[in-house]
């Protein structure tokens, strides 16, 4: 181990995945950076009440959590989604057939309530445990748990509703094709 | 109506939540590995010169 960033130091580093936190809660890109700088500045003005050695990311995740609520309980910004950060609408056509399955997940998230989207996003791609998702979300472990499951399983169905739909389409356009021919 | 069996040990549902795994991080890692925008070089430098926005009342 070399030389220890000191918080504030440590803070600069942590900017991108705040704004990726904030804009999975915000779903909206500048509504999301508004979010990370006014939690930049609470953060800077109130590193006095920063335990050192306890993980500054997870400090900051809380931080920013509450000003997220705070700010929807004055309804000040309330977006839904409007440059389409997850449904895609940003993108221009897919070029493979991955993007396209990507941005269907990405609007597929969008729809998940505000604490599975979060839960999801702590645990699945930030990679906090359990208990620190939990900590930041003020929230029991359980509870933790079952969001991120509620979260996976929706998601889960709405990728095989999606490809279920593909299939049933096809077998509706044969079922037609078959029955004109039998007329 | 078929019953979807959703327990983990279904081998296309495993496929399904590797897939959304997967899927989870590339979302984050899109916007972690974007370039910051100038505001918060902006914001940086203004913090570390002194207190901007009048005095930093704390708020609790």
């Amino acid at each position: 181990m070399t030389d220890k960033l000191n918080p504030r130091e440590e803070l600069v580093t942590l900017i991108p995945s705040m704004r990726a936190f904030a804009r999975s809660l915000t779903r909206d890109h500048s509504a999301a950076d508004d979010l990370v700088q006014d939690t930049i500045v609470k953060a800077w003005t109130n590193f006095d009440k920063f335990k050192e050695g306890t993980n500054l990311r997870a400090w900051l995740f809380i931080i920013l959590r509450n000003t997220f609520y705070s700010n929807m309980r004055k309804g000040k910004r309330e977006v839904q989604d409007v440059d389409g950060v997850f449904s895609g609408k940003l993108m221009q056509k897919p070029s493979q057939d991955s993007a396209m399955e990507f941005n269907d997940f990405k609007k597929a998230f969008s729809t998940l309530p505000d604490d599975q989207r979060e839960a999801l996003i702590l645990v699945g791609a930030s990679g906090f445990s359990y208990e620190e998702a939990a900590r930041i979300c003020d929230c029991a472990v359980g509870t933790m748990k079952s969001r991120v499951n509620r979260g996976r399983t929706k998601l889960a169905q709405i990728m095989e509703m999606s490809a279920e739909e593909i299939g049933a389409a096809d077998a509706s356009t044969l079922a037609v094709l078959s029955a004109s021919t039998l007329s | 109506m078929v019953r979807k069996d959703l327990s983990a040990a279904d081998p296309k549902r495993e496929a399904i939540n590797r897939q959304i795994e997967e899927n989870l991080r590339k979302v984050y890692n899109e916007t972690v590995s974007e370039a910051l925008p100038d505001r918060f070089a902006d914001l940086l430098a203004q913090l570390k010169t002194g207190e901007p926005k009048g005095n930093s009342e704390n708020d609790r």
